[in-house]
């Protein structure tokens, strides 16, 4: 212990103004938090670029982990693992010590600061902290094994910050090039046993790195692990079987088993067409499709869709997974899936009619626990969500704090005819407008700097949408999910081009 | 006489460099032993070996009965180890370096670190980045002396210091040479040979001999053999003859193996008659500059 003490002294006495730095940007995060809060930037009077509130919201979001990273990189560079000149390689140093008073340094000038940041945002946002003990931890854990143990795994390997720059921006490298080719892999963005063993692998290779450095200093080994984590990672986003991660989330329906809502592909509208296809390179075509079946107090949200088709000539074609989905309410009779062809494959299939299979990765959710709730004046508490309050705005909606983490399921329902806000829309409002706000997490709470979650509620729906005001009657909700599957629907002789989206244009005179 | 260090068949290779190649060392307990060789011989390499700074590709290192790729933290407690190109705190100031090390040593002498303070004049309140090369050197030996170490390991310690800071220097290790192994790489001869009790001379990675100094300023002698004319110089000479080199009526050579009476049958069975033999003892310079001229073992 008296080791311990005596090197965490020191790294005291050599970094502080780092350490200070530091914590002096969570003052700063603090300010901007609190602020953020209640900050909507109008139109006409926000200060831009530098002076912008957004600009300094982003810098705070971004510097604050920066300065985590630097400091932890400062303090295992204190005691340099590569190279062979270092003095306190022969002095009575023990590894176990050495890394017990750098975790206590980070502890204390990383962790301990960010829990009482914590604190005080959560008693700022009029949340008990000793009601949220665990998840408080729990955010100092994620904070330690992704921010502080890879920066200090990516440290013990370096010498140098430099090294450790360069070091971070083949890192980002390979962060770009694994999103963009997780874009062209279909179906990658379902989250499957890779997802949840990624971050296990990525911090047991960090932890294996730290601790193969600081007991042998096996510098090459222990980059080469890094390396290899790297390897891993991609053959994992390569290699992932997502057919059968679909099919394990959203099981196919067995024979005989009817979905819980039927879907057909509707004629092309009037906005829709052929157009000369020369000036672009990608065609885009949005299919209309008629809804039918959701039964009452229930809805869907088709998570993804799938589109192939075929053409007499022989043509083919596999969108693969889409990365993005829709919702799905009893009232709602249409919808429609666009999708995007390379237009020398259009000029192929323009002309004939091709045979269209369209698949549906779906959810049916009960909505039936619904209670009527009216928007009051000022600050409110929102039951399982947090605090709540109107903000304005050209369509005004509701702002909510949540601590830890936002609500598991909630939705909000609103008839826009009774919305109480005065709006100067040129046609009444009407119809029904929902926001369906849910989080899948089951930890308590998530990686991030701040414990509290600032969420708009801000439906949509309907024509002329008039916003939430005070007085405006709500109906709350938490979904249920009942079931998951995959449905499919196929359509013969569609004539692909007469689905052609036009392109926008615009004509400045 | 018990080891403090011992080596056997030690290899050390960069790449498709051999930097040692099958080195055998063997230095006695309470020796000032000085690990002497050109630039590029292998006496780094050996000691940040020893040190387990380095691991070797093969072979055997121990340390006061401690094989060196298992010392540890704790060991290095009764270690003082300072090296020319070493990386001190340059942040800290004198004092604090030395207040910083004390916990760490049980046996750290706070009389012995006021000593050695006054000894070596050391500006206590001035960073280690700001010293001289040599205060800076003198900082690294007073902690590395401050805790009485049973072994004291000096990488080329005394490599660009002038005259008086070297003298500071040696005078302050002959003072721990009774309670200490001293271990010292160096190729500055002369200093060696004013306090070494051993030598042992690395070439090319390899250890061309080792012995008390004593015994190897008494086995070499340079010969000169004066003649009433130009001898005959017979073509077989011993082996341990060195820089055998004929001129007129003078016959010059290396003796590393010598023995007044040996030698002087040897020139006898060889010449004949001589006008006149003179044997000079050589300086430790000499006697390397004979061998690093010959490359060979003795």
């Amino acid at each position: 212990m008296n080791q311990v003490l005596t090197i965490f002294k020191k790294d005291v006495r050599r970094y502080w103004r780092e350490a200070s730095a530091s914590i002096a940007l969570l003052f700063a995060y603090a300010w901007v938090e609190v602020h953020s809060w209640t900050y909507r930037e109008t139109f006409a009077f926000a200060p831009r670029g530098l002076l912008s509130f957004n600009f300094l919201l982003t810098a705070v979001n971004v510097l604050t982990p920066v300065s985590w990273i630097f400091l932890t990189v400062r303090v295992v560079h204190g005691e340099s693992l590569v190279g062979d000149r270092q003095f306190w390689l022969t002095r009575p140093y023990d590894w176990k010590k050495l890394i017990g008073a750098q975790f206590l340094f980070l502890l204390t000038f990383i962790n301990l600061p960010l829990l009482i940041l914590d604190v005080f945002l959560l008693s700022r946002a009029g949340f008990h902290a000793s009601n949220y003990v665990l998840g408080l931890l729990w955010m100092q854990v994620l904070v330690l094994m992704f921010v502080i143990v890879p920066a200090a795994a990516l440290a013990s390997v370096t010498a140098t910050v430099v090294q450790v720059l360069l070091s971070a921006a083949v890192i980002i490298l390979y962060g770009i090039g694994m999103a963009a080719l997780s874009e062209l892999i279909p179906g990658s963005e379902f989250s499957g046993p890779a997802d949840s063993f990624a971050p296990i692998l990525l911090l047991a290779v960090c932890l294996a790195v730290i601790l193969l450095q600081y007991s042998r200093r096996k510098t090459t080994a222990s980059r080469l692990m890094i390396l290899g984590l790297g390897v891993a990672l991609f053959l994992l986003l390569v290699l992932a079987p997502y057919q059968k991660i679909v099919a394990h989330q959203f099981p196919p329906l067995r024979p005989g088993e009817q979905p819980p809502f039927q879907m057909h592909v509707l004629p092309p509208d009037s906005s829709q067409g052929n157009v000369d296809s020369a000036e672009s390179k990608d065609i885009e075509i949005r299919m209309p499709l008629e809804v039918t079946g959701i039964p009452e107090e229930h809805f869907v949200n088709v998570y993804t869709f799938r589109i192939k088709f075929e053409t007499p000539s022989g043509a083919r074609w596999d969108s693969g997974w889409q990365s993005r989905g829709f919702l799905l309410f009893p009232e709602r009779k249409g919808t429609d899936v666009s999708f995007t062809l390379k237009a020398d494959l259009f000029k192929r299939i323009q002309s004939s009619a091709a045979k269209v299979r369209v698949f549906f990765a779906f959810t049916l959710l009960h909505d039936g626990d619904q209670h009527e709730f009216v928007v009051p004046e000022g600050q409110f508490d929102l039951v399982d969500v947090g605090h709540c309050f109107v903000e304005g705005g050209y369509v005004p909606a509701l702002k909510c704090l949540a601590p830890l983490r936002g609500p598991g399921s909630l939705l909000i329902t609103t008839d826009a005819s009774k919305s109480t806000c005065r709006h100067e829309a040129t046609s009444s409002p009407e119809g029904i407008g929902r926001d369906w706000i849910h989080n899948s997490g089951s930890e308590p709470a998530e990686l991030g700097i701040s414990p509290v979650q600032s969420f708009n509620i801000y439906v949509s729906g309907g024509t002329n949408n008039a916003g939430i005001c005070a007085g405006t009657p709500l109906v709350l909700s938490k979904p249920e999910t009942l079931v998951s599957g995959q449905t499919e629907i196929q359509a013969n002789d569609v004539p692909l081009a007469e689905y052609r989206e036009k392109p926008l244009r615009f004509t400045f005179r | 006489m018990s080891k403090t260090i011992v080596t056997e068949n030690l290899v050390k290779q960069f790449r498709k460099v051999e930097a040692l190649r099958g080195l055998n060392l063997s230095v006695p307990e309470n020796s000032i032993y000085a690990l002497v060789g050109p630039n590029g011989a292998g006496k780094t390499t050996t000691i940040k070996i020893l040190m387990n700074i380095l691991q070797a590709t093969s072979g055997h290192a121990e340390i006061m009965g401690i094989l060196s790729a298992r010392l540890r933290g704790h060991h290095f407690a009764s270690i003082g180890y300072v090296s020319e190109n070493q990386q001190l705190p340059e942040w800290m100031r004198v004092d604090v370096f030395l207040g910083f090390l004390r916990p760490f040593y049980p046996s750290w002498d706070r009389g012995l670190e006021q000593n050695l303070i006054k000894q070596f004049d050391l500006p206590l309140n001035r960073k280690l980045g700001k010293l001289s090369r040599g205060m800076r050197m003198k900082a690294a030996l007073a902690s590395a002396l401050a805790f009485h170490p049973r072994l004291i390991v000096l990488d080329e310690p005394f490599t660009g210091l002038d005259p008086l800071v070297r003298d500071e220097l040696i005078q302050s290790l002959v003072e721990r040479a009774e309670e200490s192994t001293i271990f010292i790489s160096s190729h500055d001869l002369a200093e060696i040979e004013s306090f070494a009790s051993h030598v042992g001379y690395v070439d090319q990675g390899r250890l061309r001999f080792s012995e008390e100094l004593t015994a190897l300023t008494d086995r070499f002698r340079e010969v000169e053999i004066t003649f009433d004319s130009s001898p005959s110089v017979p073509d077989r000479v011993p082996a341990e003859w060195m820089h055998l080199n004929s001129s007129s009526a003078v016959v010059q050579f290396v003796d590393s193996n010598f023995n007044r009476e040996k030698t002087e049958a040897q020139i006898r069975n060889l010449f004949g008659e001589t006008r006149n033999t003179t044997f000079t003892s050589m300086s430790l310079r000499s006697i390397f500059l004979a061998m690093a001229k010959t490359g060979r073992e003795v």
